[in-house]
């Protein structure tokens, strides 16, 4: 008789252990799983603000290769917007305009992404814009400029 | 009777040494379970954590050189007067961030500018400076420090 109640209370303490074991796997494994789609949510962000931040500083910082590309666009190697530091070339961007989008994006080595870049002034009004309107997960940068003389602001979207 | 038979009575006189296998057992449990919970709070906090700070704050440093590039393209840094850098920088400064700027000079008299926000404590401040030369032939370097409000 005793030795069956100590055995029912062994099977007991054994299920209340296994219920226990069996609620903190399934916790760790649904755990694990949100941290994996977190990280890699995380991750494809941080590479389209890296990829947006290093798109701008080219545009707005380099007059490209060659440098004076607005000249014969089609051959251009690497699309720069800069006349000098932060100073935005008006020729170069009515070139810019001119080109295609798709041509434009594989040039600036963002064809996996779609973007959309602007100069505004630094009221609000838009100067000009290029590219495709983003409708979806946007990284946007904003980067201080002279633009035909006058502060702007040039702004850069990547969205997928 | 029966608990007492089962050696899992607490604080039975009679057996001592085997009284507090339950309640031993119990505390396991409980301690385990706390552990684990605890691990896995702490990991999904870092985690959460673990987010777009740096990136962040690469572009509040990047704000504040793009305001002094164009103090310099405008030649309000030639002025080295704290008025109008400090007017200029108001106007060009994006209205989420705040920003300190001391300009030395050497090639002359050392002249200090610096406007007049005080650094905060509990978030990051960026800093960079930015080498010139003025209309009146004097090397200077204008120091900034950026922070979001």
């Amino acid at each position: 008789m005793f030795r069956f109640k100590k055995s029912q209370l062994a099977v007991t303490d054994l299920f209340i252990a296994l219920v226990v074991a069996l609620i903190l796997i399934i916790l760790v494994v649904f755990t694990w799983n949100r941290y994996v789609i977190i990280l890699k949510e995380e991750n494809v962000y941080k590479e389209m603000q890296l990829i947006t931040f290093q798109t701008v500083d080219l545009l707005i910082k380099s007059s490209g290769e060659p440098s004076n590309w607005e000249l014969n666009p089609t051959n251009v190697d690497v699309i720069g917007l800069a006349s000098s530091d932060r100073k935005i070339s008006a020729s170069k961007v009515d070139a810019l305009i001119n080109l295609s989008y798709n041509f434009t994006s594989n040039s600036l080595g963002i064809s996996y992404y779609d973007f959309y870049f602007q100069l505004k002034h630094v009221n609000g009004t838009q100067l000009m814009g290029y590219g495709i309107a983003p409708n979806n997960t946007v990284v946007s940068v904003q980067r201080l400029v002279s633009y035909k003389n006058e502060d702007a602001i040039a702004e850069f979207a990547l969205w997928k | 009777m029966k608990m007492q038979l089962l050696n899992l009575r607490f604080g039975n006189k009679a057996n001592k040494c085997l009284g507090n296998k339950a309640f031993v057992f119990s505390l396991d449990i409980i301690v385990a379970v706390v552990v684990v919970v605890s691990i896995l709070a702490a990991s999904t906090f870092y985690v959460a954590k673990a987010g777009s700070e740096s990136v962040t704050n690469l572009h509040t440093v990047r704000v504040g050189s793009d305001v002094l590039a164009l103090l310099d393209h405008d030649g309000i840094l030639d002025t080295l007067s704290i008025e109008n850098i400090e007017i200029n920088l108001n106007r060009v400064l994006p209205i989420n961030y705040q920003m300190r700027t001391l300009v030395n000079c050497i090639g002359g008299d050392q002249i200090a500018v610096e406007t007049t926000d005080i650094f905060p404590q509990d978030r990051f401040v960026g800093n960079g400076k930015r080498v010139f030369v003025t209309n009146t032939s004097k090397y200077c370097i204008a120091d900034f420090s950026i922070w979001l409000k």
